[in-house]
C-alpha cells in the first residue's frame, strides 16, 4: 500500500527523479517526453498519470491535465491492485488545486482514508485538504481520529485549534470551547504536555487562549503560574500575559503591579505604561475594548471614560504613578528613552479628564518634552494626541512659549535644525496656519525655503541612500503653498509647490513623502500620467497594493489611461487572488510547525482581505473597464459580456453588498491634508480651513458612500447586456411580420433593475423618469442630479433601451416622431458633454477639474448608448439571402437611430476639435502659459521658487559635496514644466483617441443607415 | 518609546510607512507568512505612541551542528524613528533569542558590499565580515556575510574570517534557499513551504508556493538598510 523503500508511488525513484528535475527546471517538454515513456511501461500507474497531469497543467493545458487526473482517480477507485500512497495523492492534489478542483482532491483522500482507515499519513493529507477548504468541523473530526489512532499531542492540538476556528471564524457556538478545554484537560491529566520543547509552549498558549476565550481568567492564571508556566522562557512575555489576564479578571491592583514590573525591566515600553495607568485607575472599558480591538486602526488614544474612583483614591493612585515615573526617569541614563517623559504628560491628561484641569502644568510638561526630545523627527508625532487637549487659545500661547524656549537651547547644528522643524510642525499640527494672514503665510514659506537651503551643507557627506537633514521641510513647504493656492486661487502657488518637490527629488530621488504629495498635485492638475509615473516609482507591490493604491486608483478609474489602469487593477487582483489561493497552504504550515495562534491569525487575515472594500471595487471595475474598452464594437462587447456570464454574477454581488461587512485597509496617514480620503478634495471647493489635530476619521462616512457606489456599478454589466438584447429585439420585432413580441423577460428584468437603480438615486421609478425628462427639456435645473450625474445619464440610457422593447413610455409613430426617451438621452448627452467641456479653461496650465467627468460621460453613458444604437442598426441589417422589404415602421425605427447618431456625432466632433486645438498649440506657447503663472513680477508668489533657483545657481560658491552639487547643476525648472505639459498632453491624447474611435464607429453606422 | 512585540499579520497592513522606504523590500505574502508560521519568535515589530510602527526585524534559525545559527533576514526602521538606536535594540533581541532560546552558535546576516552605513553599524554591534560572496545580489553586486558569535561558541570559531571570497554556489544549502532551483533567489530566506520528501530523499516544493519567474523579487535582500544609527 504505502510506498516502499526506494519506490515513489510504486515506481523506482531513479526513474522518477529525472522527471522532477525537468519540472523543476521548467523543461516541461522534456518532462512530458520522459513521463510518456514512463507511462508506456507503467500504463496503470496513478502516480505516473499524476505526474503527467502536473506537467500538462504547468504547460497551460488545463483541460488535458484535468482529464488525465480524472483518469488517475478512476484507477485509484476501481483498481484494488494499484498503490494508493500519499505521494500519488499529494501530487494529484497539487494538480486538482491548481485547476480549482479542491473538491476532487478531497474526495480522493476521503476515499483512500475510507479504504485504509489506519494510515496516519493519509489522514494527515485529508486534514490538509480540509484546511484548504476551510472546513473547520471536518478538520476537527479528522484530527480527533488521528488522535484516537496514535494519541499524539499534535493531533489533539490540531483538533483544539480547529474548534477555536469554528468559534472565531465559523458559526460554532462558544460551548464548543468547553469541549476543547475538556479534551486538553484529559490529555494533560494522562500525558502531561511533553512534546518537544517548541511544541510545549505552543500547547500552553493554546490552553491559555481557550480558557481566556471563556473568560476563565482565574484558571488561566493558575495554569500560567504552575509548573507548565515555567516553560515560558521570555520573562516579559509571561508577565504581559499575566497582566492582561489579571486586568481582564478585574484584579486591577495585581495587574498594575505586574505592569510595573515590566516597566522596571524595560522602561521605554509605552503600551505597557498605558496598561499600567489603565489598571491603576481601574479603567474597565479600556480592557474590554482592547479585547476586541483589531490593532489596525488604533492610531488614536482610547477615549477613557471618566474614572469612577473617588477624588481621594484617584489622587493617591495618580501620585503613585507620578512617583513611579519619577523613579523610572531617574534610573534611565540612556538619552533615547522617552516613555517616562511622555508618561508624565499622559498622567496630566488623565487628571484633566478627571476634572482637574491644569493647563499650565500640561503646557510645562509638553515644553519639557520638546526641550529634551524636540530635535528628534518623531517628537511631534509622539505628542500629537496630547496637543489636542489644549484649548485653541492655549495652543497659541504654547506655540509662543515653545518658540522662546528654542531660542537658546542647543548649539549643535543638526539639533538646532531638528528643533526648528519640530517647532514648524507643531504650528502646522495646531492648525494655526489656517488663520494666518496671507502675507504671514508667505513669509513662513520663505522662511522654510531659506532654512532648507541654509542647512543643505549639513548633508554633504551623507551616503546618497541616507535621509537628508531637514528633508521634511520641503513637504511642509509644499503644504503651505497648497494652502496659499486654496486661499487665493493663484495657480502660481500650486506650480511652485510642484517645483519645490521636484527640486527635492532632484537632489534625492527616494523621498516617498515627496512623491506622494507630488502625485496628488499632478492628479489635481490633470497631469495624471505624470502622477502615475511617480506612483510607479514608489514600487508599490504585494501587500502595499492593498494599503497604498488608494493614492492613485480612484483617479485612474475615471481617466482615459486605460492601459495603465488595467495594469494597476490586474496587479492588485493577482496579488489578492494569489494570496487567497496560497493562504490555506501557509495555514497548514503553521499547523505543522505548531504555531497555533498563527493558524487562527492566518485564517482571520484572509477573511479580512476578502472583505476588503478595495478588492470589491477592483473586482467590479476590472470588467467595467473591459466593457468600456470594447464598447465601439458590439460583437466584441458581447464576447466580453459572455465571459462575464451576461453580468449575472455581478447582479448577485450587488445584492450581497448591503449585508457584507467591509474592511478598509488603506494607509490613510500618508495622504496630504487637502485630500484626506479619495472621496474628498478640499481644493475643489472654497477655502474653509481644516483642523488636523486630531486627524479626521472618515471611515464611517466613506463606508456608506462606497457601498452605494459599488452597488450601482455592479448592476451595469447586466443592464448593458439587457439593453443590447432589448434594442435588438425591438428592431427585429418591427421587421417580423405582424410584430412578434420580443422576449418579455428581458424588458421586465430591465425594468426591475431600472427601478432599483432609481431607488439608489433616491427616487421612485416614475419620479426618476420625470426628473430626466424635465431636466432634458430644460424644465428642471440639472442641480437635481447632484454628484450623481453619470448615474443619472446611465439611467436615461437604459430607460430608453428598455422602452424600445416595452413601449411603456410610448412608441414611435408612423410619422417617424421619436418616442420621448430617445430625445431625452440625445439631449442629455449633448447638453452635459458640452457643458463640462465649456467648464474647462482652454489653457493647458489650469487644473481642469471637470475633465474626469467629461471622460466618464464619454466612456460610460455615451458608450452604452452607442451600444444600443449599434444593436438597433445590426438588427435592421438584412440577414440571410432574402432581402427584407422595408416598411414604414422600420423607417421610423431607423430614423430615431439616425437622429441619435447624428446628434452624438456632432457632439463628439465638437469635443475632438476643441481638444485638438489645445494639444496642437506650439510647445513654446504651452510652456509659456505655465511659466508665466509663477514668474509674474507683480505677484508675490514665486519667492520660494526664486530662493531655490538662487541656490541652484550659486552651487559653485557653497560646499555641498559632490552628489548634491551635481544634482543642483542638473536642475532645470523648464524641464519640469515640459514634463508637466507632456504629461497632460498624453492624457488628452488618450482621450482623443477614445473619442475618435467612437466617432469612427458612429460614422460607419451613419453610412449603414443611409444604405437602407 | 518602544513596545517591541511579535509581528502579526495585521502589521502587514500597517507597515507601509516603513516599507515605502526604497531600501526596504516588500516581499510577497508567502514569504512573510512562512516566517510567521515557522519562526514567529524571530519576527518582531517596534511600536511607538499612537500605535505607529517604528520598525521591524525578521529572521530565522537554521543550520546543522556547529553551523546552527540565527539569521537576520531583514531589519528596517521608518525614517521618522531613525537615529535612536532602534535597529540595535531589534538586533539585540534576535541575538538574545538565538542565544538563549535556540542555543545557536552565531548570528549572521548578508549585506550589500556597497552599503557602507549598514556595514559600519553592524560592525559597531559586534559583527565581523566572515566572508565575501561574489555577485550575491541578483548576480551583480557582492554581498558580505557578517557574523557575531554567541555564548555557545566559546572559542569564537564561527567568526574566523575566510581567506578567499566564495561564490553563491559554495554557500551552505540552507542559505541558498533550499536545494531546489525554484526557491526564492539567493539567500532570500526560507525554502518555500509545503516541502515534502519525494522518494524519501529530496525535498520538493509544492508548486503553488514557488516563485514564478515573473514575480521573483529582483533583489531580495536579506539586509536592506536605511541609515546607520548614530
Amino acid at each position: 500500500m504505502a510506498s516502499k523503500f526506494g519506490l515513489a508511488g510504486g515506481i523506482p525513484e531513479r526513474r522518477v527523479r529525472p522527471i522532477w528535475d525537468a519540472i523543476d527546471s521548467r523543461q516541461f517538454k522534456n518532462a512530458l517526453k520522459l513521463v510518456t515513456s514512463l507511462l508506456a511501461k507503467n500504463p496503470k500507474s496513478p502516480y505516473a498519470l499524476a505526474l503527467k497531469a502536473l506537467i500538462l497543467e504547468r504547460m497551460g493545458k488545463a483541460e488535458e491535465a484535468l482529464s488525465v487526473c480524472l483518469n488517475a482517480k478512476e484507477l485509484l477507485y476501481h483498481n484494488d491492485s494499484v498503490l494508493m500512497d500519499d505521494l500519488t495523492l499529494s501530487t494529484l492534489q497539487i494538480v486538482f488545486q491548481r485547476l480549482d478542483h479542491l473538491d476532487l482532491a478531497t474526495s480522493c483522500y476521503e476515499y483512500a482514508c475510507g479504504k485504509f482507515p489506519n494510515n496516519l499519513e493519509l489522514m494527515m493529507g485529508l486534514f490538509n485538504c480540509y484546511v484548504r477548504e476551510y472546513s473547520f468541523v471536518k478538520q476537527q473530526q479528522t484530527a480527533i481520529k488521528m488522535y484516537k489512532h496514535a494519541a499524539e499531542e499534535r493531533s489533539l492540538l490540531w483538533a483544539v485549534c480547529s474548534i477555536q476556528l469554528q468559534v472565531l471564524c465559523g458559526n460554532g457556538g462558544e460551548k464548543l470551547l468547553l469541549l476543547a478545554e475538556g479534551l486538553l484537560k484529559k490529555h494533560v491529566a494522562s500525558h502531561s504536555l511533553h512534546e518537544p520543547e517548541a511544541g510545549t509552549t505552543a500547547a500552553l498558549m493554546v490552553y491559555i487562549s481557550i480558557l481566556e476565550q471563556q473568560a476563565k481568567y482565574g484558571d488561566a492564571l493558575e495554569f500560567l503560574s504552575g509548573k507548565l508556566g515555567s516553560l515560558l522562557v521570555i520573562e516579559v512575555d509571561k508577565l504581559r500575559m499575566q497582566g492582561r489576564l489579571l486586568a481582564r479578571a478585574g484584579d486591577y491592583s495585581a495587574a498594575a503591579n505586574i505592569f510595573q514590573k515590566i516597566l522596571e525591566l524595560s522602561s521605554d515600553d509605552w503600551e505597557c505604561f498605558v496598561d499600567y495607568l489603565g489598571c491603576l485607575l481601574e479603567d474597565d472599558r479600556y480592557w474590554s475594548d482592547r479585547a476586541m480591538n483589531d490593532h489596525i486602526n488604533r492610531s488614536k488614544p482610547v477615549d477613557y471614560k471618566i474614572s469612577h474612583l473617588t477624588d481621594d483614591v484617584f489622587d493617591s493612585r495618580i501620585s503613585n504613578a507620578s512617583a513611579f515615573v519619577q523613579k523610572l526617569q531617574k534610573d534611565t541614563d540612556e538619552n533615547f528613552i522617552r516613555c517616562p517623559y511622555l508618561a508624565n504628560i499622559e498622567i496630566e491628561r488623565r487628571k484633566q479628564l478627571h476634572g482637574k484641569d491644569n493647563d499650565e502644568k500640561l503646557m510645562e510638561l509638553l515644553m519639557q518634552y520638546f526641550v529634551r526630545f524636540g530635535h528628534l523627527t518623531c517628537s511631534t508625532t509622539d505628542v500629537e494626541m496630547f496637543l489636542d487637549v489644549l484649548s485653541p487659545k492655549k495652543k497659541i500661547e504654547f506655540v509662543g512659549k515653545l518658540n522662546k524656549a528654542y531660542e537658546c537651547v542647543s548649539t549643535v547644528p543638526t539639533k538646532v535644525l531638528g528643533q526648528s522643524i519640530t517647532f514648524l510642525k507643531v504650528q502646522e499640527l495646531m492648525g494655526n496656519m489656517f488663520e494666518l494672514p496671507i502675507t504671514e503665510l508667505e513669509d513662513r514659506a520663505v522662511k522654510m525655503a531659506e532654512l532648507y537651503c541654509k542647512n543643505l551643507p549639513l548633508s554633504k557627506d551623507l551616503d546618497p541612500q541616507e535621509s537628508m537633514h531637514g528633508e521634511e521641510l520641503l513637504s511642509m513647504l509644499c503644504n503651505v503653498l497648497v494652502q496659499l493656492f486654496w486661499r487665493t486661487r493663484h495657480l502660481g502657488y500650486l506650480t511652485e509647490a510642484i517645483m519645490v518637490l521636484e527640486f527635492g527629488l532632484n537632489i534625492r530621488r527616494h523621498v516617498s513623502q515627496y512623491k506622494i504629495l507630488l502625485l496628488h498635485l499632478y492628479s489635481h492638475w490633470g497631469a495624471l500620467s505624470l502622477a502615475h509615473q511617480w506612483f510607479k516609482s514608489l514600487d508599490v507591490k504585494n501587500i502595499l497594493t492593498e494599503t497604498i493604491s488608494h493614492h492613485i486608483l480612484p483617479q485612474m478609474l475615471v481617466s482615459p489611461l486605460w492601459v495603465d489602469l488595467n495594469n494597476l487593477l490586474q496587479d492588485y487582483l493577482k496579488f489578492m487572488d494569489d494570496h487567497f489561493r496560497e493562504s490555506a497552504d501557509l495555514t497548514f504550515l503553521a499547523y505543522r510547525h505548531r504555531n497555533y495562534s498563527k493558524v487562527i491569525e492566518f485564517v482571520q487575515f484572509k477573511e479580512r482581505l476578502q472583505h476588503s472594500y478595495q478588492y470589491l471595487v477592483a473586482r467590479v471595475e476590472a470588467p467595467i473597464l473591459q466593457l468600456k474598452q470594447n464598447a465601439d464594437k458590439i460583437e466584441e462587447e458581447e464576447a466580453v459580456l459572455g465571459s462575464l456570464k451576461c453580468g449575472i454574477h455581478f447582479l448577485e454581488l450587488s445584492n450581497e453588498i448591503g449585508s457584507k461587512s467591509l474592511t478598509f485597509n488603506e494607509d490613510m496617514q500618508s495622504r496630504p491634508w487637502w485630500t484626506p480620503s479619495s472621496e474628498r478634495n478640499y481644493l475643489l471647493g472654497p477655502f474653509e480651513g481644516v483642523s488636523y489635530c486630531p486627524r479626521e476619521d472618515l471611515t464611517r462616512e466613506r463606508e456608506a458612500s462606497v457601498r452605494r457606489a459599488v452597488e450601482r456599478k455592479s448592476l451595469l454589466p447586466r443592464m448593458i447586456y439587457l439593453s443590447i438584447q432589448s434594442a435588438s429585439a425591438s428592431v427585429k420585432e418591427n421587421f417580423e411580420a405582424n410584430g412578434s413580441i420580443s422576449d418579455p423577460n428581458i424588458s421586465s428584468e430591465l425594468k426591475v433593475l431600472l427601478e432599483r437603480y432609481a431607488k439608489m438615486l433616491g427616487f421612485s421609478f416614475s419620479e426618476a423618469i420625470e426628473v430626466v425628462s424635465s431636466v432634458s427639456g430644460g424644465l428642471k435645473s440639472s442641480e437635481v442630479f447632484g454628484s450623481d450625474l453619470i448615474d443619472w445619464l446611465n439611467f436615461a440610457v437604459f430607460l430608453n433601451s428598455w422602452n424600445l422593447s416595452s413601449h411603456e413610455l410610448g412608441r414611435a409613430d408612423g410619422d417617424g416622431r421619436q418616442p420621448q426617451t430617445w430625445q431625452i438621452i440625445n439631449s442629455l448627452l449633448e447638453k452635459y458633454i458640452m457643458e463640462q467641456m465649456n467648464l474647462i479653461e482652454p489653457s493647458i496650465s489650469s487644473p481642469w477639474n471637470s475633465f474626469p467627468i467629461l471622460v466618464q460621460l464619454v466612456t460610460e453613458p455615451f458608450a452604452w448608448h452607442g451600444l444600443v444604437i449599434q444593436a438597433c442598426v445590426r438588427a435592421s441589417l438584412p440577414s440571410g439571402k432574402k432581402k427584407k422589404k422595408t416598411g414604414p415602421s422600420d423607417l421610423s425605427a431607423l430614423s430615431q437611430t439616425r437622429d441619435s447618431v447624428l446628434s452624438l456625432c456632432s457632439t463628439l466632433e465638437n469635443l475632438v476639435k476643441w481638444f485638438k486645438e489645445i494639444i496642437n498649440r506650439p510647445e513654446d506657447e504651452k510652456l509659456d502659459s505655465f511659466l508665466s503663472s509663477f514668474q509674474k513680477e507683480e505677484e508675490r508668489h514665486g519667492q520660494v521658487f526664486q530662493i531655490l533657483e538662487t541656490l541652484a545657481s550659486s552651487v559653485d560658491d557653497i560646499d555641498l559635496g559632490e552628489q548634491i552639487s551635481q544634482a543642483l547643476k542638473s536642475w532645470s525648472h523648464v524641464d519640469v514644466v515640459r514634463k508637466i505639459v507632456t504629461g497632460k498632453c498624453r492624457v488628452i491624447a488618450e482621450f482623443l483617441q477614445i473619442c475618435e474611435s467612437k466617432l469612427k464607429m458612429l460614422q460607419a453606422l451613419k453610412q449603414q443607415i443611409a444604405q437602407f | 518609546m518602544t513596545t517591541i512585540r511579535r509581528f502579526c499579520c495585521n502589521d502587514l497592513l500597517r507597515f507601509a510607512s516603513v516599507n515605502l522606504d526604497h531600501l526596504t523590500e516588500t516581499f510577497n505574502m508567502s514569504f512573510y507568512m512562512t516566517y510567521l508560521a515557522r519562526w514567529p519568535d524571530y519576527f518582531h515589530v517596534a511600536e511607538g505612541p499612537g500605535n505607529r510602527i517604528m520598525g521591524y526585524i525578521m529572521g530565522k534559525v537554521e543550520g546543522q551542528g556547529e553551523s546552527w545559527h540565527g539569521h537576520v533576514t531583514a531589519v528596517t526602521v521608518a525614517p521618522e524613528y531613525r537615529r535612536q538606536q532602534l535597529a540595535k535594540k531589534l538586533m539585540n533581541l534576535l541575538e538574545d533569542i538565538s542565544d538563549k532560546i535556540d542555543k545557536a552558535y552565531f548570528v549572521d546576516l548578508f549585506v550589500r558590499a556597497s552599503n557602507t552605513p549598514a556595514i559600519k553599524m553592524y560592525a559597531k554591534l559586534g559583527y565581523v565580515i566572515y566572508r565575501r560572496v561574489l555577485r550575491y545580489y541578483s548576480g551583480e553586486e557582492d554581498g558580505l556575510d557578517m557574523r557575531k558569535a554567541l555564548s555557545r561558541d566559546v572559542e569564537k570559531k564561527s567568526i574566523i574570517p575566510l581567506k578567499r571570497p566564495v561564490t553563491p554556489d559554495e554557500l551552505e544549502p540552507t542559505i541558498r534557499g533550499g536545494t531546489t532551483v525554484r526557491g526564492p533567489p539567493l539567500g532570500a530566506g526560507p525554502e518555500p513551504s509545503g516541502c515534502r520528501p519525494v522518494g524519501g530523499q529530496r525535498m520538493r516544493c509544492l508548486p503553488n508556493l514557488d516563485y514564478p519567474p515573473d514575480s521573483k523579487p529582483t533583489a531580495v535582500l536579506p539586509i536592506r538598510l536605511f541609515c546607520a544609527d548614530t
